[in-house]
């Protein structure tokens, strides 16, 4: 299910909803991606229960699921990727700067 | 850095550090504070520390500018330098856990390498989680709070 996470763009396109709802144009706006591929890209993370889209006016907008489980898994995900990362760098700083 | 992410409630992450199980497993616990995400917080305010209280039982906390302490977790493992674990109540919407709260657990490995450590974290029974999505939404519209740590995680991606 979170297959959906493991290209990079969607998920960029993820973190971006992570801040806030937008639109298909506006995530294009955002990323060096067509609009079509955005649409693409959302489409799968519908699928995966990781997004969800409502109208708003004439426009399209979509955000993070809040009912889905798959978003909780996809937040933490992220959060301990990014973590782990700044842990490792951490773990291999030289030893004198220790506390 | 890997990420496996099969199981309905599970996050597997993994990384690899050139370092001993024993440096490892010391940054990670008492030296959190060390590499927390200074976004990442429960309490109004700036973050001044995040800490580990080495044993079983102890509290994982958080301190701010204004000298209030948080709890947010508990060791459940405490097994150095090979395991570590504790209970998380945080929810994705970061507010502070009602006395009450049920958490989802995380536990941390430390293997020797040829060359290091690999440090194999799992997050699991994220299920618990589930009732405080809503808050997200919330959460991420004001200004400041995670959504700054997500931004700085996709610049450094």
């Amino acid at each position: 299910m979170l297959d959906a996470l493991g290209d990079a763009t969607r998920r960029s396109i993820f973190e971006l909803l992570a801040a806030g709802p937008r639109s298909v144009a506006e995530i294009a706006a955002d990323l060096p991606v067509s609009r079509p591929a955005v649409s693409q890209h959302l489409k799968v993370l519908k699928e995966a229960r990781l997004v969800s889209s409502t109208a708003v006016g004439t426009r399209r907008v979509y955000a993070l699921d809040p009912q889905g489980l798959a978003a909780v898994r996809g937040y933490f995900d992220q959060f301990w990727n990014h973590a782990l990362a700044a842990f490792a760098q951490a773990v291999e700083q030289p030893p004198e700067e220790t506390p | 850095m890997t990420t496996e992410t099969s199981g309905a409630t599970v996050v597997r992450t993994s990384v690899e550090v050139a370092a001993s199980p024993e440096h490892a497993f010391t940054v990670f616990t008492t030296g959190m504070d060390r590499w927390w995400e200074r976004t990442h917080h429960l309490l109004p305010g700036e973050l001044k520390q995040v800490g580990v209280d080495p044993h079983v039982d102890g509290r994982l906390w958080e301190e701010n500018d204004a000298g209030e302490v948080c709890v947010w977790g508990t060791v459940l493992t405490w097994d150095p330098p090979r395991t570590f674990a504790f209970s998380w109540l945080i929810g994705p919407d970061w507010k502070v856990p009602p006395p009450d709260a049920t958490g989802s657990r995380v536990t941390v490995t430390f293997t020797p390498t040829g060359t290091g450590t690999r440090v194999d974290l799992v997050h699991d029974q994220l299920d618990a989680h589930g009732s405080g999505w809503e808050g997200i939404r919330d959460a991420v519209a004001g200004a400041g709070g995670w959504p700054a740590g997500l931004a700085l995680y996709a610049a450094a991606v």
